[in-house]
C-alpha cells in the first residue's frame, strides 16, 4: 500500500479506535468502581487517538489490539496523574503493575508460543495468575509516594498499622533487588517517574525494562508471602 | 462480580492466587484483586489464550459446574468456561 492510501487508512483507524474507547473505558470503569468516572476515562482515550493512530504500525500486528492495548495505557497514566485519594490511586498503581506484568508475558507473538499440554497449560495459568496477583499486591502497598502510608477515613487502627508494616517490608524487599530492578521499582512506584523514561535513563529497551520488572514483581511477592507466612 | 468467577474451576484457581493475601491485605482489597484476576482472564488474549488451554474438558462427578457464566468479552475465555459446562 502506497503513501496515497495513507489518510484514507488513518480515518479508518480512527473511526475504528473512536469505537474501542468506550469499550476500553467501560472495562477500566468497572475495574475502578466508584473511583473514576467513565467520561473522564473516554476524555483521556479521545485524547490519545490521534498519536495512537500516528503511531500504529501495521507489521506488528492488528490495529485493534495494538489500540486497546495503548488506549487503556493513556486511560491508566491520565487518571493515576489526577487521582488523590489513597484508595483509588493505590488501586490505579495495582491495575498498572498488573497491565505492565501482563505485557511482559505477552510479548511473545502467539505463533510463536508451543503448544502445550494440558498439565502444561495449568502451570502456565498458575504462574500468570500468581504473577498478577504479585503485581495487584506490589501495586496497593507501594502506591505513589507514601500514600500507602496515609490512612483512609475508613481505616482502623489495625488496618493502618498492618498498611504501614507492609509499606515497610516491600520497601526493604525492593532494596535487595538487583539493581537495575531496583531503580524501576523505586522510581516508578515510590517516586512516580514514568517507566518508560526510567527504562531509557537506564539504557535499556521498554521490553527488556518490562522483562525486568516482572521478574522483580514474581521475586517482591514472594518477599511479601514469605515474610507474612513466617509472621502470622 | 466477573462471571468468570461462577465457573468453580476457575474461582478456584484465582482462589489459590490470592490466597497468600488474605489477611495480610484487608477483606476488600482481597475480594478486588479476585475480580481484577477474573477480568484479565476475560480481557487479556495472552491469558485467555492460557485458560483456554489450561480449563479441564470435562465437568466435575459432582456436577456442580452448572452454572452460566454469562458473557465474557474474549472469545478464548468463553471458550474455555463453556467447556468446563459441555464435558
Amino acid at each position: 500500500m502506497g503513501e496515497r492510501d495513507k489518510p484514507r487508512e488513518e480515518a479508518e483507524r480512527i473511526r475504528e479506535g473512536t469505537d474501542l474507547i468506550g469499550l476500553v473505558a467501560t472495562r477500566l470503569a468497572r475495574r475502578l468502581g466508584r473511583h473514576v468516572h467513565l467520561d473522564d476515562l473516554k476524555a483521556l482515550g479521545r485524547e490519545a487517538l490521534l498519536s495512537i493512530v500516528k503511531t500504529y504500525d501495521p507489521s506488528r500486528g492488528k490495529f485493534r489490539t495494538y489500540a486497546i492495548l495503548k488506549l487503556r495505557w493513556a486511560m491508566l497514566d491520565g487518571i493515576r496523574r489526577e487521582t488523590h485519594g489513597r484508595t483509588a490511586a493505590a488501586r490505579i498503581q495495582a491495575l498498572v503493575a498488573s497491565e505492565r506484568f501482563g505485557a511482559a508475558l505477552s510479548a511473545v507473538p502467539s505463533d510463536n508460543e508451543p503448544v502445550l499440554s494440558e498439565d502444561g497449560y495449568r502451570e502456565r495459568l498458575r504462574v500468570l495468575l500468581e504473577g498478577h496477583a504479585a503485581a495487584l499486591a506490589v501495586g496497593l502497598i507501594a502506591s505513589v509516594g507514601d500514600m500507602a502510608l496515609v490512612p483512609d477515613a475508613a481505616d482502623g487502627p489495625e488496618e493502618s498499622a498492618s498498611r504501614r508494616q507492609l509499606a515497610t517490608v516491600l520497601h526493604r524487599a525492593v532494596r535487595d533487588l538487583p539493581e537495575r530492578e531496583r531503580a524501576l521499582i523505586e522510581r516508578h512506584y515510590f517516586e512516580g517517574e514514568q517507566f518508560d523514561a526510567i527504562a531509557r535513563d537506564l539504557g535499556i529497551s521498554k521490553s527488556w525494562a518490562s522483562r525486568l520488572h516482572a521478574q522483580a514483581i514474581e521475586t517482591l511477592g514472594k518477599v511479601l508471602c514469605t515474610f507474612w507466612s513466617s509472621s502470622g | 462480580m466477573n462471571s468468570l468467577l461462577s465457573d468453580p474451576w476457575i474461582a478456584a484457581r484465582i482462589d489459590e492466587a490470592v490466597a497468600p493475601y488474605v489477611g495480610v491485605l484487608p477483606a476488600e482489597e482481597v475480594a478486588w484483586m479476585r475480580e481484577q484476576l477474573a477480568e484479565t482472564l476475560a480481557t487479556d488474549e495472552h491469558a485467555a489464550r492460557i485458560l483456554r488451554g489450561a480449563h479441564p474438558r470435562e465437568v466435575d462427578q459432582s456436577g456442580e459446574v452448572g452454572c452460566d457464566p454469562g458473557e465474557v468479552d474474549d472469545p478464548a475465555a468463553a471458550d474455555a468456561s463453556k467447556r468446563g459446562r459441555a464435558g
